[in-house]
């Protein structure tokens, strides 16, 4: 009887063990789903010259023209050269013709690409009356979300990175803890100076846990910040498409 | 027929495997998160703590009847370190991040939730320390 009882045992901690990987695979699947990801800083929010960066699906292409509106998965959407921001929102010039311009925004619909002329007001601003760029374009834009998804991302590394200190310090002064009372119950000697070293690994996990949980809440607000600037960069693309006369 | 564990023993058995869980869960949110250092360290002390608890080896030396009073009191303290640190964890909107599965936040949210979960039942063996291991009134 107690050979099943610790065999139970041994069961319920593998499962336990077993179900916290699981979960740990399973989640890094999903994150590894199109879409943007910070952790492990696996995106590139801002390229600048990076050469050819073809975006797939083209096989024959037609003359574009400016105006031309394309879906993602249209199949006659122009080559293009990725001046600035990313796979979801970003401005470069046709392979075929560096005197156009394709920009592309995101939305949960996906990914949209207009084609302008390279000197668009669209990406470098409109001009006031003595001709100077009001600084509203899509080049000004891209630039701040890249900005903003640097510091998120610097953010989160530094939040993970305390995080792991943190819990390694707390689970040795958990450790300690129990150790302390494990000698307080067996009676045994020196059990203070046990306490007093769980203590000395615990007030630090408490402290650095607090850090980046303030990490936690300066990236919410960016998140934030980064929410409205996408928001600006569409309602930028759209103005392009009713200049168009694109639906 | 098997003898019961004293509370005292199902505490500490208890308790290591917080303490397994907490380090397991440190360990893969080290994975998640590229720390190396972080991922030896919790799993050599999860698998410890977990070896000890179904082996019950070191909870066997503990005295019966030994902790009473404030003793039980300074156990005590060892579920509410847990709940107190892990509560401030306990956070659902680290679950996704601008949008897609954040994976660490996940795996901190499962650790807290069982750490809590855990603490919480370390509360069972406590009470029933208070009722056998009490200092009898007017015993000589």
């Amino acid at each position: 009887m107690p050979d099943n009882r610790r065999k139970l045992q041994a069961g319920l901690a593998a499962v336990v063990a077993f179900s916290l990987f699981v979960c740990m695979v399973t989640g890094g699947a999903s994150a590894r789903a199109p879409g943007r990801q910070i952790g492990g800083f696996t995106f590139t929010p801002h390229v600048t010259d990076v050469g050819a960066t073809p975006i797939p699906g083209v096989a024959v292409v037609p003359t574009p023209d400016s105006g031309q509106y394309f879906e993602e998965d249209d199949a006659n959407r122009p080559e293009v050269l990725r001046e600035a921001g990313d796979d979801w929102f970003g401005y470069g010039a046709l392979a075929s013709n560096p005197d156009l311009y394709a920009i592309w925004v995101t939305d949960e619909t996906g990914t949209h690409y207009l084609i302008v002329e390279s000197d668009s007001d669209l990406i470098w601003g409109d001009t006031d009356r003595q001709g100077e760029r009001l600084g509203n374009g899509l080049d000004g834009l891209i630039q701040q979300r890249s900005s903003l998804l640097n510091q998120i991302a610097e953010l989160v590394g530094l939040s993970e990175s305390r995080d792991n200190t943190s819990g390694t310090l707390f689970q040795i002064g958990i450790g300690g803890l129990i150790l302390a009372g494990i000698c307080v119950a067996a009676t045994l000697g020196g059990c203070g100076v046990v306490l007093g070293a769980a203590g000395a690994f615990l007030a630090p996990a408490f402290v650095i846990q607090g850090d980046a949980r303030e990490n936690d809440t300066q990236v919410e607000v960016l998140a934030t910040q980064l929410h409205d600037l996408e928001q600006l960069i569409r309602n930028r693309f759209a103005v392009g498409l009713a200049r168009t006369g694109t639906p | 027929m098997t003898k019961t564990p004293s509370p005292t023993r199902r505490f500490f058995t208890l308790a290591l495997y917080l303490l397994g869980w907490l380090s397991l869960g440190t360990a893969a949110h080290a994975l998640a998160t590229s720390s190396p250092v972080s991922v030896v360290l919790g799993l050599v002390v999860s698998g410890v703590s977990f070896y000890l608890a179904v082996t019950g080896k070191v909870v066997a030396r503990v005295r019966e009847g030994t902790v009473t009073g404030g003793r039980i009191l300074f156990l005590a303290t060892i579920p509410v370190v847990v709940i107190v640190y892990e509560a401030r964890n306990l956070d659902f909107s680290r679950v996704q991040l601008l949008g897609a599965v954040y994976v660490p936040g996940v795996i901190m949210l499962i650790t807290a939730i069982g750490a809590i979960l855990l603490s919480a039942l370390m509360v069972l063996p406590l009470v029933a320390m208070l009722g056998t291991n009490a200092p009898r009134q007017g015993s000589s």
